[in-house]
């Protein structure tokens, strides 16, 4: 017997007889409900009163509270495993955006709740981004990321160039959120509202999760 | 003999009765994946209620063809990038399910589920999923958004991890 059928055999043998439970979906609509309450509620406490407007103005804008709209876009998201920004890239040199710009609208760290994360190309010079999407330990990546030193707006910048980078986090609701670091030059990481230093930090946290992933 | 069928509507939707037929047909063929994945019978329900609370509002749009791929993606890339902090100690589920969950899991965890449960949890999932969900390489791939060349390392890695396993290599010699 080869290695794949005498496994395939031993996880249909091991698993037991589900335990009855008629009451199933009901309790996942109950669920789903309630998940949207606390989730609101959690990026309220998190984010501060710049979120909170920002959440109660998608509210408001959505129609309030109510899960059988047909056309809640939290409905119409599919299972998020976030994709990579569109950069355009000219001569081997990839061009930056707004997204590569400090938002002063967005919160001044990466929120907490992501489900999946991308390391991808951002302006400077192109490498070669991981095919994969990082969906474990995402949210060990986003502590390490806040917890690099904050700083200013940088004042000296050297001008040179070399390669810039994306991470790209994705949330359950479909959401994202991209920090933007420069490997050189400046040498700093965005994200959301300011600055951060050590971008390679942020850099070398992705591939390390990725390559245990 | 006619046979007349009231349907009892209670105020709900069509398509809230399809997820709850949905439910009905596949809820334990989710959880037998669930509990390959947590190796516990609560913490198996906490996850398909989980996946199923997730999905609930796109019944609709997904249809009932697609939805059980749909779902079987959420509560797998739950389990992947929401166990560790998820799951220990907040249990979602305010219903307990009817039979009492105080079953002994090690009793039915034979060796394989417990060497099962040392893998990593995207091994973990890869290995479910092509050998308990008897999936194909490129939809285990799809399901955890990873590429086929990702699956064919993790299940490489996996079953290298089973056939040195001291509890598998155990039951061989007890066989012996």
């Amino acid at each position: 017997m080869s290695d794949e059928q005498w496994l395939r055999e031993g996880l249909a043998d091991a698993v037991p007889p589900p335990p009855t439970n008629p009451d199933r979906a009901r309790a996942a609509e109950r669920l789903a409900r309630r998940r949207r309450r606390t989730t609101s509620l959690a990026v309220l406490g998190t984010v501060g009163a710049v979120a909170a407007v920002a959440v109660l103005t998608a509210t408001l804008t959505s129609g309030g509270d109510d899960p059988d709209r047909p056309d809640d876009q939290t409905a119409a998201d599919p299972p998020p495993v976030v994709e990579c920004p569109p950069i355009k890239i000219h001569d081997g040199t990839a061009q930056g955006s707004a997204i590569d710009q400090p938002d002063p609208d967005a919160p001044g760290a990466v929120p907490e709740g992501a489900t999946s994360a991308r390391l991808c190309q951002g302006p400077g010079t192109t490498f070669e981004v991981p095919d994969d999407a990082l969906v474990t330990d995402v949210d060990g990546l986003v502590a390490e990321v806040n917890a690099l030193p904050e700083t200013g707006e940088p004042e000296v910048c050297t001008m040179d160039l070399g390669p810039g980078f994306r991470i790209a986090f994705g949330y359950d609701d479909g959401s994202t959120f991209v920090v933007s670091g420069q490997l050189y030059g400046c040498r700093t990481l965005v994200v959301g509202n300011g600055y951060r230093s050590e971008p390679e930090a942020a850099q070398a946290a992705f591939l390390a999760r990725l390559g245990t992933q | 003999m006619e046979q007349m069928v009231v349907r009892v509507t209670d105020g709900r939707s069509a398509g809230t009765d399809g997820f709850d037929a949905f439910v009905a047909a596949r809820g334990d063929a989710l959880w037998r994946s669930a509990w390959l994945l947590t190796g516990d019978h609560q913490l198996a329900e906490d996850l398909v209620q989980t996946a199923l609370a997730k999905s609930w509002r796109a019944w609709a749009r997904v249809g009932p063809d697609s939805f059980e791929a749909y779902v079987r993606r959420v509560l797998f890339t739950t389990y992947i990038s929401w166990w560790r902090r998820k799951w220990r100690g907040e249990r979602p589920t305010a219903e307990l399910p009817e039979k009492a969950t105080t079953t002994v899991d090690t009793d039915a965890r034979n060796d394989l589920v417990a060497a099962l449960a040392d893998l990593p949890r995207g091994q973990k999932a890869v290995v479910v999923l092509r050998y308990f969900e008897d999936l194909t390489e490129q939809q285990t791939a799809d399901v955890l958004g990873i590429n086929v060349g990702t699956v064919k390392s993790q299940c490489s890695r996996a079953l290298t991890a089973l056939r040195s396993s001291p509890r598998l290599q155990r039951e061989d010699n007890d066989h012996e």
